[in-house]
């Protein structure tokens, strides 16, 4: 398979102190990477590189072997990839229904004009409704976002971020904030919701082994901002460096 | 009867040109978070050009000059967000402050050079150089068309921002920009149609104004309407265009009520309001602990 996204040589200082240290990766078409590490180890960094939120200092961001590198996260995102952030963002204020209805009208939506009004889209306004559906939200749709649930908050960004059709989806920490058992249930949904739609590449950075396990076909270990190991994620699991790095932290 | 209805009137029509540059200032805060100083800026250039177009005359041209003077004052704010605002977004709120008044008296120097200090004035459109009889009560036409013009501009911004996909993406911006971002919404470009719309807005107030009112540069920062467009914006809520509208309208009918009672204690009912509202409700009639732009819906 051709890749998709190309990271070469890339680099991020902030005021000239490492985050990110010469990191080469390829990401297939259709593939599934986890990026872990622990605290401190650049994986967020290097999210937000890939996401286009910042610029590397240094290297090259490719996507189809298109230079991106100074493409802010909107171009990005227009171009077919969207993201998850770790503590979910949404629009407080809009209902559940809205807030996937906008993910659904932005994104990379051509022929939508500035003044068109928000009923005469209503071939946008089905999409929400099936995703929603799928992302079993419907029940929720009249609910205003800010009154929901930590578990509700995350599968709505996640239901707002597959309802664009992205190429490539950047999950940040899924499972963040939620409970043992909460956190199991999201992922089997996760699962689900993204098997339905096996063409997407999906990036995501997370602490917990089982969502890795469950998710991801390639793990990446970042250490110092740097990447120290690579390979399946029984391998990575399994290997000393992990657990040395992870000591403690109940990686293994 | 006849005095509440003039006097309603007349507070109608003080508080329409209010709301209209408040409703500006309030959309630029609520949507880019900073206070525009050099408001008052746009206002000054919107009333300047009508005086460069139109004299008297007919309804038609007259309208044709409020909206020449929108779209110029458009331009020099468009011009203004992209040169200095671009600047100022990230900085604090005191850099942002100074650099938004160092604007506001750029302006203000700029409209001396073009126009003079000569005070300036423009005559009514032929067709609303009159009065009507409603109730018992004379209430000049232009008073009433400029109440007109306010309910449609109150419409238009209200189906703008909740109706239209631009309104969408104002909103989601106003929120919060990462996500917007995020969601391949173009922040810097929804952020200078949203400053396009706000200095439209006053430079069509000071348009709107111009035959009412004399011009000179004093009307930057006039106690008729620069200064009381600040209080609104506080008194109906920071980023509320609903509240900008509710407290122009309740603002100018008390002004109007007090002018009537009390002549000389004119002027104090803004200062007053707005002390009271800084004391008991600091946020205002809508605003809420978030910043971003509030529209009824």
């Amino acid at each position: 398979m051709s890749a998709i996204l190309q990271l070469e040589n890339v680099s991020k200082s902030y005021d000239g102190v490492p985050a990110v240290r010469a990191v080469d990766l390829q990401v297939a078409d259709g593939e599934r990477l986890a990026i872990i590490g622990p605290n401190g180890a650049g994986k967020s960094t290097l999210f937000g590189t890939i996401a286009g939120e910042h610029r590397p200092t240094t290297g090259r961001v490719l996507v189809n072997g298109r230079d991106v590198t100074k493409h802010r996260s909107s171009t990005r995102a227009v171009a077919g990839m969207s993201r998850t952030f770790q503590v979910a963002r949404l629009m407080s204020t809009m209902t559940v229904r809205e807030n996937v209805f906008l993910a659904a009208l932005t994104g990379g939506r051509r022929g939508v004009r500035w003044w068109d009004t928000l009923r005469s889209h209503r071939e946008v306004w089905d999409e929400t409704d099936l995703a929603l559906a799928d992302a079993g939200l419907l029940e929720l749709s009249d609910t205003v976002a800010s009154s929901l649930a930590q578990g509700a908050r995350k599968t709505l960004e996640m239901a707002m971020a597959v309802v664009q059709r992205p190429a490539i989806l950047l999950l940040d920490e899924p499972t963040a904030g939620m409970g043992y058992e909460d956190a199991r249930a999201a992922t089997a949904q996760l699962k689900a919701l993204l098997d339905q739609r096996r063409d997407m590449t999906i990036i995501l950075t997370a602490h917990d082994m089982e969502v890795i396990h469950s998710l991801a076909e390639r793990v990446v270990l970042m250490a110092n901002g740097e990447v120290v190991l690579e390979g399946t994620p029984d391998y990575v699991a399994r290997h000393e460096t992990t657990k040395t790095l992870y000591l403690g932290q109940g990686a293994s | 009867m006849n005095d509440i209805i003039s006097v309603l009137v007349a507070g109608l029509a003080q508080g329409v040109p209010i709301f209209i540059v408040a409703s500006g200032l309030t959309l630029i805060y609520g949507v880019l978070h900073v206070l525009n100083f050099a408001h008052g800026g746009f206002f000054l250039i919107g009333a300047f050009l009508v005086t460069s177009t139109i004299q008297g005359g007919s309804l038609a041209a007259f309208l044709g000059s409020v909206l020449v003077a929108g779209a110029g004052v458009m331009v020099v704010g468009v011009v203004s967000e992209l040169l200095v605002f671009r600047q100022l977004y990230k900085a604090g709120s005191t850099v942002s402050f100074l650099g938004a008044f160092a604007l506001f008296l750029a302006l203000v120097g700029l409209a001396i050079s073009v126009w003079g200090t000569n005070p300036r004035t423009v005559d009514y459109p032929d067709a609303l150089d009159g009065s009507f009889s409603l109730l018992g009560a004379r209430i000049g036409q232009y008073e009433a068309a400029m109440i007109v013009m306010g309910v449609f501009i109150a419409i238009g911004l209200w189906v703008l921002l909740t109706k239209t996909s631009l309104g969408t993406r104002v909103r989601a911006v106003s929120h919060d920009r990462t996500m917007a971002s995020a969601l391949g919404i173009r922040v810097g470009r929804v952020s200078t149609t949203v400053f396009a719309i706000g200095a439209f807005l006053a430079g069509v107030a000071g348009a709107l104004i111009s035959p009412v009112s004399s011009i000179d540069e004093g009307l930057a920062l006039s106690t008729d309407y620069m200064l009381p467009a600040f209080i609104v914006i506080i008194v109906g809520g920071l980023g509320s265009v609903p509240g900008a509208l509710v407290a122009a309208l309740a603002l100018g009918i008390i002004e109007s009520v007090i002018f009537k009672v009390a002549p000389s204690l004119s002027g104090f009912s803004y200062y007053l309001v707005v002390a009271l509202f800084l004391m008991f409700r600091p946020q205002g009639i809508f605003g809420s602990a978030s910043r971003s732009i509030q529209m009824a819906r």
